[in-house]
């Protein structure tokens, strides 16, 4: 039956489906990522799990736990499952046009503005600077402006350069997002850089090269006569954000939809072992960017060792545990190499997390054992 | 009346020229998977297709509907009535849609059977004649089955059932180009059809409609001398589907073999994913739905080298390269192996040995390339790739090379270290290959030499160094 319905109705329908808001998109995408070729082959049985999900998600309570997964416990990365770049693309390509935002999807920050503001007032030795720079925080002012009212509040005379400075020093690239709009250049469609930020011009252009990320047209919030791009053909123009608000707005013209859910925030909703909240801060950032980026889907294997076992085994070398690290050196002896490979990568990614920030993450060995013992039934099976 | 089935570019090239050549006199139509062209681009291109007449009518298969039909997904655990039953979904799918009597073909020609067409002509056990997925495949047909395989589940099991990919006794016969089939091939119900032969000696009048149907827009790129062509393939026929991997196995085998050729790059028609302006910005980009079997009449002269890593399509290059290089599949696996015989060959040049060596335990296809490209000769025994590393005698080697080994003695360390350059997907890394060394006149040449290396495209530099071993 559902077959005689016209190819773009049945997309419609789905669209309808999905595009509630952000946590029934993200779900919706996932389940469908699950097993693409089951939603297709039993297109009716997957439209009722989508009714499911439309109305879960949209239950303040109840929408947390849906599929509310917990570290060590299951295989996450066959929960969570984004398109794969060519899959994602495969869409995309369908169009003429993408509007992006940039800030927060292609490129994101190791660092919040709060840290970034706490760091200058350290770095000047202005005290008030913090507290005073976020209320003037505005992204419909140029940063000139914001640090001249900020300096002659504070009867200062900080550079906002040295703003500049961090946040170039502390941005990553989300190598997915960049792929996805590398493609989009090369087959021609135009891109459209809508950046809500109060940074000068040619900073932002800086970073986009940094990271080879293309654009034909870049409008930022705090020009003159700033406005977000009306696409020229609305129901050929994407729409690639995390932002789902700024996403709505488009949906609105007929645009087509990409919601990002950043890695950070699908880490933040899975439920983690009691572990402090400073390393949590920077476990999320890390674990979140590996495995969820979608850049790779990772074995079952590989994402317990990288997220319960490297944790332990970092804790324990920074407690200085000789008898533990021995008999963790023994264990490794008999680990697969996905194992390794994984333990290897997430000392890595600390490495780079550390180098770039210029701080060393503590990892409390009380932290270390929590991981460890969430994934502990299911360790053994990583070992010979 | 005859009937033909394509849903690719290499398939409707064939189509046409196999209609052209050998099917002249006959009314031929067409049917045409709608997927050939991305959903913008789709209705402007069969537009242009009718408006050449190449078929009498052009119809556009609905693929994307039919999947909605299956009713099912199916896997290796599936019942054989699940399977039935799905076939006869398809099936049903197709024969609504299509909607003639298929007795009234004369001949029918499908290349992809591995389609609702495909379903439906061996589920009704309909004779038709097989046309070959790409120049060679017809003796690749494991390759070609794990492809399918990774590419839709549902349609393997379908197709495993029903023999398809042209294995079904309701194929009459199987068109392909012998030349370019393995050795050892053989297959009774084989039938050369070789598309560059049927347009150089039966078709050459219809080149230029040829060319004005698939051809760069851009017209016919200048070639110089000293150039060389780059065939890139389609991610999803790749073991590895991963990007980043792709794109450092093709700057790498373009660093390697030709650091300062003009380059020319051939995308695969379905090769959207790689950005070649960026990757190769000083290259031309050629038109990339146009089938690289028209490049020999496209191009305004030879190229000297035709790369490419593991794409069947340089088989059929051949005839307008002076040389051609291939890495096989073995560099989707362990692309980092080429960097190792990379510096072999390297050390072989600075040196200038061309005879005397062992090359032990290395993919001997891979290593021609280098040898080859240096201008070293193989054979009469003088230089031995050792591929499986037997218990050969290796004194009678006044050079031994032991790249992988695990623990060995030897009299010299190759020492290559990596260092990757800003945006560059290389990891730092150092490489190091034991030598063994035979005979003295090498030995005072091996302790002194050093060389680097800068990799464009790769943006990396390599700095390379023997040691003497204590």
């Amino acid at each position: 039956m559902l077959e005689k319905l016209p190819i773009n109705y049945v997309r419609k329908l789905y669209n309808v489906l999905t595009e509630g808001n952000e946590d029934v998109n993200f779900c919706c995408l996932c389940l469908h990522n699950q097993n693409r070729e089951a939603a297709i082959n039993n297109p009716v049985s997957f439209g009722i799990n989508l009714i499911k999900l439309n109305i879960l998600c949209r239950i303040p309570i109840v929408k947390k736990y849906v599929f509310s997964k917990k570290i060590g416990k299951n295989y996450l990365s066959s929960v969570y499952v984004r398109p794969t770049i060519t899959e994602l693309a495969s869409g995309m390509l369908d169009n003429k046009a993408v509007i992006t935002d940039v800030f927060g999807c292609a490129v994101s920050s190791l660092k919040s503005d709060c840290e970034i503001f706490k760091m200058i007032e350290e770095k000047t030795g202005v005290k008030g600077f913090a507290k005073i720079r976020r209320k003037y925080d505005d992204k419909s002012q140029k940063i000139e402006s914001i640090y001249e009212k900020i300096n002659s509040v504070l009867n200062s005379s900080v550079d906002y350069h040295i703003e500049l400075d961090l946040r170039m020093k502390f941005y990553i690239p989300n190598r997915y997002v960049v792929r996805l709009l590398d493609i989009a250049t090369f087959n021609n469609l135009k891109i459209y850089a809508c950046v809500k930020s109060s940074l000068p011009r040619d900073f932002i252009v800086s970073v986009m090269n940094e990271f080879d990320i293309p654009f034909d047209v870049m409008t930022i919030s705090s020009e003159n006569d700033f406005e977000c791009p009306v696409p020229e053909n609305p129901t050929l123009t994407d729409v690639l954000s995390s932002d789902y608000s700024f996403i709505k707005r488009y949906l609105r013209l007929g645009c087509v939809a990409t919601y990002y859910r950043n890695p950070e925030t699908v880490m933040h909703r899975i439920r983690h072992p009691k572990i402090n909240k400073e390393f949590r801060e920077v476990y999320d950032i890390i674990c979140g960017n590996r495995l969820f980026s979608g850049l790779k889907r990772y074995s079952r294997e590989y994402e317990l060792a990288y997220l319960c076992l490297a944790p332990y085994i970092q804790s324990c070398r920074e407690k200085n545990n000789n008898i533990v690290a021995l008999s963790v050196d023994k264990m490794l002896e008999t680990a697969s190499d996905e194992v390794k490979k994984a333990i290897e990568d997430y000392f890595e990614d600390f490495e780079n997390y550390s180098h770039q920030t210029g701080t060393v993450p503590h990892t409390e060995y009380n932290d270390g054992v929590a991981l460890y013992k969430v994934g502990e039934n299911q360790m053994s099976e990583l070992f010979c | 009346m005859v009937l033909y089935h394509a849903s690719t570019n290499y398939h409707l090239l064939s189509c046409i020229v196999h209609k052209f050549a050998y099917n002249s006199d006959d009314e031929a139509e067409l049917l045409l998977l709608e997927h050939i062209r991305p959903l913008n681009e789709r209705d402007e291109f069969f537009k242009k297709l009718e408006s050449f007449h190449f078929f009498d009518r052009v119809r556009k298969v609905p693929t994307q509907s039919f999947k909605l039909s299956n009713g099912l997904a199916l896997d290796e655990n599936s019942s054989e009535q699940d399977i039935k039953k799905v076939i006869n979904n398809v099936s049903r799918a197709f024969e609504n849609w299509f909607g003639e009597d298929i007795k009234q073909y004369r001949e029918i020609y499908v290349c992809s059977d591995i389609s609702p067409f495909g379903i439906y002509l061996n589920n009704h056990g309909i004779a038709y004649n097989y046309m070959e997925d790409a120049s060679g495949m017809l003796s690749e047909g494991e390759r070609y089955l794990s492809i399918t395989k990774g590419n839709n589940k549902t349609n393997f099991i379908m197709n495993q059932y029903l023999g398809c990919s042209g294995r079904s006794e309701n194929v009459k016969a199987r068109l392909g180009d012998m030349k370019h089939q393995s050795k050892d091939f053989h297959d009774e119900k084989a039938v050369d059809f070789s598309i560059y032969d049927s347009i150089k000696n039966i078709i050459p009048d219809r080149i230029d409609d040829l060319l004005g149907f698939f051809g760069d827009k851009n017209g016919r790129a200048d070639v110089k001398e000293k150039s060389c062509l780059l065939l890139t393939q389609d991610l999803n026929t790749l073991k590895i589907k991963d990007l980043d991997l792709q794109e450092l196995m093709l700057t790498t085998i373009v660093d390697y073999v030709a650091p300062d050729y003009q380059l020319i790059v051939k995308p695969h028609p379905k090769d959207r994913w790689q950005n070649y302006r960026r990757i190769f910005p000083d290259a031309i980009i050629l038109e990339r739905v146009e089938p690289s079997e028209l490049l020999p009449f496209e191009l305004k002269r030879r190229v000297k080298i035709a790369l490419t890593a593991s794409s069947t399509s340089i088989r059929g290059v051949d005839r307008f390269a002076e040389k051609s290089y291939s890495f096989t599949t073995e560099i989707e696996y362990h692309r980092e192996n080429i960097d190792s015989m990379y510096i072999m060959a390297e050390v072989l040049r600075e040196l200038e040995i061309t005879s005397g060596v062992m090359l032990k335990n290395i993919n001997e296809t891979q290593m021609n390339v280098f040898l080859d490209n240096a201008n070293i000769k193989l054979g009469n025994g003088n230089i031995l790739i050792d591929g499986e590393n037997s218990a050969e005698n290796t004194d009678e080697y006044g050079l031994v090379f032991l790249p992988f080994a695990q623990t060995q003695k030897s009299d010299f360390v190759i020492k290559a270290e990596f260092v990757p350059l800003k945006h560059s997907l290389m990891k730092h890394k150092t490489i190091e290959i034991p030598v063994l060394c035979n005979d003295s006149q090498y030995k005072d040449k091996l302790s002194s030499l050093e060389f680097n290396r800068h990799l464009k495209y790769t943006k990396s530099e390599i700095n390379a160094k023997i040691m003497r071993n204590s």
